[in-house]
């Protein structure tokens, strides 16, 4: 009996360990938990349609840097990039509103400035999209071989942009051409001529595949198309001084069928957005959607519920010829407690353009698009390009933009240059063109730094040779690279 | 076999539910006829005094019975039973019945030595604990009205840090059990409730609770392995005691009162400020009394638009308890409804347990099955800020009115309607959770158990959330507008489960002197959340809440949404933990445990899943010893104990591991109508797979010291954690590009937290009055001895004080989450201040009446360099006093708890002076007033350094002492009540937060923050109320 019970007892534990034992073998099998509700990353990538949706995100980052990133925008060439030059002071509500802003205004960057922490990290996220576009879809595989070419093709077209925003603001980059793996995060800067070099490689592979927008339906518009990729490429070779690049480049340009739309007022208007003088824009809307841009609440006077930044000095007033009809359709007057009441019309809102003031979605949701690249800026660098080599050219060019700036008026009105101009007169008949032709868009500060007049112009305002070309690497990016990331001069 | 277990399984379910049927039904304790009935009076050996609610319990049998309020009580037995009297803080007594009348006198339980504590599958007597583990009874907490556990264990446990991070009703304090743990995980504790680990924290009305054990040491807490790592607080909820039914109910009925927050101008101050500032200052608004004269007759207070005056706290409680034999029963039912003292808050729970037990020789069946319904209303979040931006001379509002007045031009229009909404907005939330436990304990033989728990957690969430819509009329130009994604319904549903099992054989045997007991367990856990959400904007209707009335912008999601407030990412997690456990005790004189755990968890990456974690400890009852007889009668017990622990902690973001693809910040608009909005993806954050286990080592050296008869007893630790291969939140670089998460958690970096506790009970009785006096002193030293190589400093981004980026930082050598400030020396006031000040770069443009930064560095800059520590929101030191006194019929209870060595960074009145609200500013430096300290405001924060929020100039001392709770209550004379029927009926009157001691000027220096980051910011934060009640108690 005695027995028997001993027995019986170890069944029972011997059952009971049994039991622990099977369920522990069990379990431990059971450790995987997949990502739960999301995708993850490993489920990514595999068909034509992510490959879309990963190239959407690779533009997110452009609508971010000309319109929702509150940092990120006022970091926009057409705010941050003008104010402290011969045509803009900083404006606002006061001397002081806006640390960041009025830093630039009297070019006392510091390093700590959100702005350009802002700019630093957005295009390294534009950066960061394309590259997982340029990494993963070309495992994808496509029964439309062209647009699995084109979507690659628009993702070089991103990245060659980002890089230029940041070239052109900070120099040499840390140029990151693949998603990094952990380790790998720590990257030091790199020349600026490798920087140029990395972006005009990624703009040849956009011009190679892109179409023209001018060949497909409207539904292309809106994307990088070939003469996107060669405006941006003779901006580029433009600031590094390839004057044969921008010229090689134009002429590709001007054979896509571009041409300058009649009248320089309709440009900045609703009805001017993709004209056929647009070679690329920064696409918003004012909807429920919420992919509106923040510039024209910055830009717009205090009381057209603006922030009143950006107002025109009366050195670039001056510069405009008389009865110039672009002087009114790039600013207007308009009486502020600060500066000089003068703001650009580009980017305001009604009364002053007919672009509404948002009524859905909060003021920094506009509907304007940010104009990038126009055909009379490609004009402009063409004939700068040339002026040297072939002056008659280079004023046929000129005239172009003087003859639609001129529109109905009468021919006394921005007259034709005259055909016998050439050498530094001719040049600075180009500077002055491209000055009043483009005022307010952001191109100013670039062009006085790469011609080398900045420092003439732009000292009495505190602007410094030397230092001031380049904007501060970001204090925080330079701190958590332990000194890998060398700190501009003088910073 | 599976199948067979389950089948088991099940035939017990169904035994034990007709068991619980039982217990229910038939309550009625038998009565056996044929023995006569033994009657006496149970009384106390020290006062005399009969014991009322003593129970009485015939050994080997059914019968038990309870004594009344005079100490009687009457059983049937016969000459030869044997009796069995308890009473709860007594020994318990067995008598051999004699005679008819049989009167006991039970001694003071003062030893409480073998009281029992629970340490994590299973228990130990007090004497033979070898961690550091501190207990609370019901007793400690039942005074407090309140529905935070947490906040009722304030200052009653030594190295138990509990700060309320919000006065909302519903709210949870954050608790810290010895120092910070994580950085980015969380630092809750885990509870577990009857053996079974819960998520967070559960949420249990204090009326549920019968002892609250707490595991500090990493020895201790090892049991529960990683999930342990922020400490163990184990929960024992209330089972019934065999014998006569008892019913107690009790109620309360409280109001609130609010101190006093952040000064502010009226209608005349507020002008003449603005005056000033235009004068003094360069900038100069035209003030908007210039164009709207009439508006001088207004002068709104921020008070009357968000604050609910004496809002009432209702609670009621009803236990219904007893037992017979082999089973013993308890039934709790409650209802706690606060509502806040900011408007449309209120906080509604209704709790419900049911617990039984059956006890046989060979088995022991524990069921607890409880429910917790909660409706809460929460208030906009800062609505406090956003009233106090609201000038007292702009327009009335009328929060019925769908309509707000603004002008564009003259900063009306922002608070306008900010104010306008926060004052409507709703956010109401039911949460519906099920909590079971199941306990299966068999005896294999007499020295072998074998044990199993099962149990599952189920919460259910609904919020609804709601922007009303508003016409907005801007009074100067005549024109309306409504902004229809201003406005909106949103609905999140989600469902929180968790399931745990456990198995253990349990071995126990006394060999001679040698005790020896051992333990092997498997504990299997699994969490899961699963959310969605639907959302919708453009809301026709304010008075309906529902989605249906929404036009624009329809929306669903699963898991996390970064629109919505508080939601996380669906996840599910799976932890697997097998563990032995050692016990050895000599004599119960020399004692030793240890214990290695082997856990698993899913949050890691295959292949560092897994995690051995071994601890030792060990107790010398010195006082046992021969040579410590001369002494004894004078140190009763002297202990001393030692324990080396080592734990894992997976507390970190689930799915670390893998990179999520995500629709969020990267859409696009191609289309030429801007029509049709494109949708794309991308992944938002980098992963990494090598994320491995953190390990923290600790060591704890304790005393337990009782002396003069035990009135006085002292329980004394030390201890020093040191973390390993931490799981820290690097910071990426820009340029990796992961702007919207660019914190990856790597294994690197060493935290150390090292500390004191000191816990001095004394207990007497004076005269005929019983009195208890407990102490806490508690300190803990945080500090990060190394992040990463290179890298010594860490920004938390993301709080904003005034629209600045950080306010505190991870620093070597500080503690986590120190204040980093410039510091600030005082306001220009003299020419060669402002020479030398201006003598500093980036300082240039400074004139007279600015805050003076002081360039720490000496680099003749002021630049993020000269940032410095600038002390944390963790105090130095934590005491509570915790007092109860009996005396007659009276009792007193007193629990006070302080801090020493905080710092607060008032972010109230930095958002005030932002605003120009502030009532300081009236007195600001111009100068006709030359001698102020109140810099000149030279625009907001972000404009210009003065008002910047990252200065020291906001900094106050968070040193406080607050009377937390002081009850009186009354027990009506026995005779009266026992008429009625009634065993005790008490009336109490009591106060929490009635007195507070402070220096801080905001409205409470309690700033629990929730996290690291934000620990001692004092930003829009719902502030505590105090809180006068009375109620009454009656048991049957």
């Amino acid at each position: 009996m005695k027995l028997f019970n001993n027995i019986n007892r170890y069944i029972k534990y011997g059952f009971s360990i049994l039991i622990v034992a099977m369920l522990f073998v069990s379990c431990t099998d059971d450790l995987d938990s997949k990502a739960y509700g999301e995708p993850v990353l490993e489920d990514f990538y595999k068909n034509p349609a992510q490959a879309e949706q990963a190239l959407i995100a690779a533009y997110s980052s452009m609508s971010e840097i000309a319109g929702s990133d509150f940092w990120g925008t006022m970091g926009n060439d057409v705010i941050f990039g003008e104010i402290g030059t011969d045509d803009f002071i900083k404006g606002g509500r006061t001397a002081e509103n806006n640390a960041p802003l009025f830093e630039r205004d009297n070019w006392a960057i510091t390093t700590s400035n959100p702005i350009i922490e802002q700019m630093w990290k957005i295009n390294y996220k534009g950066i960061l999209f394309a590259n997982l576009v340029i990494e993963n879809v070309p495992n994808i595989s496509f029964e439309d071989e062209v647009r699995k070419k084109e979507i690659l093709a628009e993702a070089h077209f991103l990245r060659a942009f980002y890089y230029f925003d940041l070239v052109n603001s900070f120099g040499g980059v840390p140029i990151i051409s693949k998603p990094l793996k952990i380790g790998e995060f720590n990257v030091p800067r790199a020349t600026k001529e490798d920087s140029y070099k990395l972006i005009e490689d990624d703009l040849k592979i956009a011009i190679a595949d892109l179409p023209s927008r001018l060949d497909r339906d409207a539904s292309y518009t809106g994307r990088a198309d070939k003469g996107a990729a060669l405006g941006m490429m003779m901006r580029v070779s433009l600031y590094q001084n390839k004057m044969g690049q921008v010229e090689t480049y134009g002429n590709q340009l001007f054979a896509l069928g571009h041409e300058l739309t009649p009248d320089y007022a309709t440009i900045f208007q609703p009805e001017g957005e993709w004209n056929i003088g647009s070679l690329f824009e920064i696409n918003f809307s004012s909807d429920a959607s919420i992919l509106g841009t923040g510039i024209p609440k910055r830009v717009n006077p205090n009381s057209n519920r603006g922030g009143g930044f950006v107002q025109a000095r009366v050195d670039l007033r001056n510069e405009y010829e008389t009865n110039d009809p672009r002087f009114g359709a790039t600013l207007f007057f308009k009486d502020a407690p600060y500066g000089t009441d003068w703001y650009v019309r580009k980017y305001a809102w009604a009364p002053y353009t007919n672009y509404e003031i948002p009524t859905i979605g909060g003021d920094n949701n506009s509907a304007n698009n940010i104009r990038i690249i126009r055909l009379a800026d490609a004009y402009l660098m063409y004939a700068e390009a040339i002026y040297n080599t072939d002056p008659t050219k280079a004023i046929e060019y000129v005239n172009k933009v003087r003859t639609r700036a001129r529109g109905t008026a009468l021919p006394t009105v921005v007259p034709n240059l005259p055909d016998t101009l050439s050498g530094q007169p001719l040049l600075d008949a180009i500077y002055h063109e491209r000055r009043v032709e483009l005022a307010g868009e952001g191109f100013r500060f670039h062009d006085l730094v790469r011609t080398g007049r900045a420092e003439a112009l732009l000292s009495p305002y505190g602007f410094v040779k030397g230092t001031h070309e380049l904007m501060p690497l970001p204090v925080g990016q330079v701190t958590l690279s332990e000194g890998v990331l060398v700190q501009n001069p003088n910073y | 076999m599976k199948l067979n277990k389950l089948k088991t399984k099940k035939r017990l379910l169904s035994h034990y539910v007709l068991m619980l049927f039982f217990t229910l039904f038939c309550t009625t304790v038998t009565v056996h006829a044929q023995n006569s009935e033994i009657t006496g009076v149970v009384t106390g050996v020290d006062d005399g005094m009969p014991i009322p609610g003593a129970t009485v319990l015939k050994v080997g049998a059914k019968t038990g019975a309870v004594t009344n309020f005079d100490g009687e009580y009457s059983i049937n037995a016969k000459i030869g039973d044997v009796l069995q009297f308890s009473y709860l803080g007594m020994v318990p007594q067995t008598v051999i019945v004699t005679q008819a009348k049989l009167n006991v006198k039970l001694q003071s339980d003062l030893q409480d030595l073998d009281e029992v504590v629970v340490v994590g599958y299973g228990t130990v007597k007090k004497k033979e604990i070898t961690g550091a583990v501190a207990q609370l009874k019901n007793d400690d907490i039942e005074q407090f009205v309140t529905s935070d556990l947490a906040s009722s264990m304030q200052g009653q446990i030594a190295g138990v840090s509990i700060s309320a991070s919000s006065g909302e009703p519903g709210e949870a304090s954050d608790i810290q059990i010895r120092g910070i743990t994580s950085l980015s995980g969380s630092n809750t504790p885990l509870f577990v409730v009857n053996g079974i680990p819960q998520i967070g924290d559960p949420g249990l009305s204090s009326n549920e609770i019968e002892t609250i054990d707490v595991l500090k040491d990493a020895a201790s807490t090892a049991v529960y392995g990683a999930r342990g790592a922020a400490g163990v607080i184990l929960i024992t909820t209330k089972q019934g005691v065999a014998g006569q039914m008892k019913v107690d109910f009790n109620y309360t009925f409280g109001l609130q009162t609010l101190g006093d927050g952040t000064p502010l101008m009226n209608t005349r101050d507020n002008l003449f400020y603005e005056t000033n500032r235009n004068e003094h200052s360069n900038v100069s608004f035209v003030p908007l009394i210039e164009r709207y004269p009439e508006w001088i007759n207004n002068d709104n207070t921020f008070d009357d638009y968000v604050l609910n005056r004496n809002a009432e706290v209702k609670t009621y409680n009803l236990i219904v308890s007893g037992g017979a034999d082999k089973i013993t029963y308890s039934i709790v039912a409650g209802l706690f409804d606060q509502d806040g003292s900011i408007i449309n808050s209120n906080f509604k729970r209704y709790n419900g347990r049911a617990s039984t037990t059956y006890t046989t020789d060979n088995w022991n069946i524990e069921g607890s099955l409880a429910f917790t319904l909660e409706n809460r209303k929460r208030s906009s979040e800062g609505l406090i800020v956003l009233a106090s931006r609201y000038r007292p001379y702009f327009p009335l509002i009328d929060p019925s009115e769908d309509q707000s007045d603004i002008i564009d031009n003259g900063g009306i229009r922002t608070p306008s309607v900010a104010l306008n909404e926060a004052l409507r907005r709703q956010d109401n939330s039911n949460s519906d959770r099920i909590n079971a436990s199941l306990k299966l304990d068999r005896k294999l033989s007499e020295s072998l158990n074998f044990i199993t728990r099962v149990g599952t957690s189920i919460s259910n969430d609904l919020r609804k959330l709601f922007r009303p819509a508003f016409v907005l009329y801007d009074i100067e130009q005549d024109i309306t507008e409504v902004d229809n994604t201003r406005n909106g319904v949103a609905n999140i549903s989600s469902r929180t489960t968790k399931f745990s099992w456990d198995a253990s054989l349990n071995f126990k045997k006394q060999f001679g002197d040698h005790n020896l007991a051992a333990t092997g367990i498997i504990a299997l856990e699994e969490d899961s959340y699963e959310a969605f959400d639907a959302s919708i904007q453009g809301v026709t209707n304010n008075n309906i809440f529902v989605l249906d009335i929404g036009s624009v912008n329809p929306a669903v999601n699963s898991g996390f949404n970064p629109i919505l407030p508080s939601n996380t990412d669906n996840y599910n997690k799976k932890t697997v933990g097998t563990l032995a456990r050692l016990q050895y005790n000599y004599k119960g004189r020399y004692l030793l445990s240890g214990l290695v755990r082997y856990d698993g968890s899913s949050r890691f990456g295959k292949e560092y899943r897994w995690g051995t974690f071994p601890s030792v400890s060990a107790a010398w009852n010195i006082s046992d010893e021969p040579f410590w007889k001369p002494i004894k009668s004078t140190v009763n017990n002297f202990k001393l104990r030692l324990s080396h622990g080592t734990v894992g902690n997976d507390s970190f973001s689930d799915y670390e591991f893998a990179s999520t693809i995500s629709n969020q910040f990267s859409n696009y608009l191609f289309d030429e109508n801007d029509a049709e909005e494109s949708f794309g993806a991308a992944i938002l954050s980098y992963a990494n797979s090598n994320v491995k286990w953190e390990t923290s080592v600790s060591n704890n050296v304790g005393l337990d010291i009782s002396f003069l008869k035990n009135k006085f007893r002292v329980t004394a630790d030390y201890y020093i954690t040191k973390k390993r291969d931490m799981l820290f939140p690097i910071t990426l670089p820009g340029s990796a590009g992961a702007i919207y998460d660019n914190q990856l958690t790597l294994n690197v970096g060493d935290m150390e937290n090292k500390g004191a506790e000191l816990a001095i009970n004394y207990r007497a009785n004076i005269g005929k009055s019983k009195l208890s006096i407990g102490t806490t002193f508690t300190t803990n030293e945080n500090k990060i001895t190394r992040i990463q190589e290179g890298v010594g400093f860490i920004p938390n981004q993301g709080r904003l004080v005034n629209g600045d980026n950080y306010i505190t930082a991870l620093v070597q050598g500080y503690e986590a989450g120190a204040f980093w400030l410039y510091e600030t020396n005082g306001v220009v006031q003299t020419d060669e201040q402002l020479a030398a000040y201006t003598a500093l770069e980036n300082r240039e443009t400074a004139q007279k009446g600015d805050l003076m930064y002081v360039d720490t560095n000496d680099d003749g800059k002021i630049t993020d360099a000269d940032r410095s520590y600038k002390g944390s929101g963790l105090p130095d030191f934590e005491y509570g006093l915790n007092l109860n006194w009996n005396i007659g019929s009276f009792d007193l209870s007193m629990n006070w708890f302080g801090t020493v060595g905080s710092e607060i960074l008032n972010g109230n009145k930095a958002d005030t002076y932002n605003f120009e609200r502030h009532q300081d500013l009236v007195n600001m430096w111009t100068p006709n007033n030359p001698t102020s300290q109140i810099p000149l405001f030279r625009g907001a924060g972000n404009d210009h350094p003065n008002y910047s929020g990252t200065t020291d100039f906001w900094l106050e001392n968070g040193d406080y002492l607050r009377l937390k709770q002081i009850t009186l209550g009354y027990s009506l004379p026995k005779d009266t009540m026992s008429n009625l029927g009634v065993t005790n009926f008490r009336l109490f009157l009591s106060a929490q937060n009635a007195l507070t001691f402070t220096k801080y000027s905001g409205y409470d220096p309690e700033i629990g923050g929730g996290n690291v980051a934000r620990r001692g910011i004092d930003s829009s934060r719902y502030p505590i109320a105090a809180l006068y009640s009375l109620g009454f108690k009656i048991d049957f």
